[in-house]
């Protein structure tokens, strides 16, 4: 599953990331964490990114620079269907029916 | 005012396709989501777009997801092909050394960087997110808004003395250890304490 090892490692990375802001990693999992640092120079980027307050607190601006209430408004437009009443006679006919085959079983069971 | 759900219902709800569900699991993902998908592109606007598109595929999918996680999941792996696939078309029409550099070696570790990255923040922003209203206010006019102390008392309707006060002792602070466990309870002790807010 090449699929998902990415976002399964991700979060596995990510938790050790925040428990070593915390500092709440085991031995064990500071080796892991030491392991991965070493793997790659873009994890070691992403560590000192993480590690400097300064950009830790650039990166959450960033983080925060959507415009959040403008994409809602297109993604909900696109993806939530209106979903209009049926017209009242539609509505109508529907009680109607439902009345008639409710009086035709009572009338049914009545006879027998 | 972010929707708070308790996991199940936001679950229950989501599947059965109430929009405000929708919009509380976009609370919940899609700033970092855009900012993942922004940073692997190296484009905002086309970044924001990738997020955008894979969030309409997951609500248009709402009833085959049984887990924050799996949505979560869903969300990043869409985000990544098609940011890859936009690298992959952008390589073809102008070969920018960056772009091919991504795609020929490491682009995996590229995507698992800022995949963590992403989280990383998302978490941060969590624990942002659960300070009190008036602690969190001022915390992001400081650092997000970068305003200054005039403008945050003039905002607030509070002495400039006091933003002053609060900010040294903020900056300070978060200079010595912004995310040890604790920390933030005592900037929010220590905000309650200074300005009787009500919390």
């Amino acid at each position: 599953m090449d699929e998902d090892a990415h976002v399964t490692d991700a979060n596995q990375l990510a938790e050790l990331l925040l428990k070593h802001l915390r500092q709440e990693l085991t031995p064990e999992e500071q080796k892991k964490l030491d392991n991965w640092i070493s793997e790659h120079p873009t994890h070691k980027q992403i560590f000192d990114r993480i590690n400097s307050e300064e950009q830790l607190l650039n990166d959450l601006q960033l983080l925060n620079q959507v415009n959040l209430d403008a994409w809602w408004q297109k993604i909900s437009r696109q993806a939530i269907p209106a979903t209009p009443k049926p017209p009242l006679v539609k509505r109508l006919i529907f009680w109607i029916v439902l009345f008639i085959v409710l009086v035709m079983i009572i009338l049914l069971t009545a006879r027998q | 005012m972010k929707q708070q759900f308790p996991d199940k219902v936001l679950l229950s709800e989501f599947k059965k396709g109430s929009s405000h569900a929708f919009k509380a699991v976009y609370n919940l993902y899609f700033p970092s989501l855009c900012f993942f998908a922004k940073r692997l592109v190296d484009n905002d606007a086309e970044g924001e777009d990738i997020a955008a598109d894979s969030f309409i595929k997951l609500l248009n999918r709402h009833e085959f997801f049984d887990t924050l996680p799996n949505m979560k999941a869903f969300l990043y792996i869409t985000t990544r092909n098609a940011c890859l696939n936009y690298l992959r078309f952008m390589q073809k029409q102008v070969t920018t050394k960056k772009d091919l550099a991504l795609l020929q070696s490491g682009a995996d570790e590229h995507v698992l960087s800022h995949m963590v990255h992403a989280e990383v923040l998302r978490e941060v922003e969590h624990e942002i997110e659960q300070l009190p209203q008036r602690c969190k206010e001022i915390f992001k006019l400081i650092y997000y808004e970068r305003k200054s102390a005039d403008e945050i008392a003039k905002q607030l309707d509070i002495s400039i003395n006091t933003v002053w006060v609060q900010r040294a002792k903020a900056i300070q602070l978060i200079r010595t250890n912004l995310l040890k466990k604790g920390l933030l309870s005592t900037l929010m002790l220590f905000f309650t304490m200074n300005n009787g807010f009500k919390m």
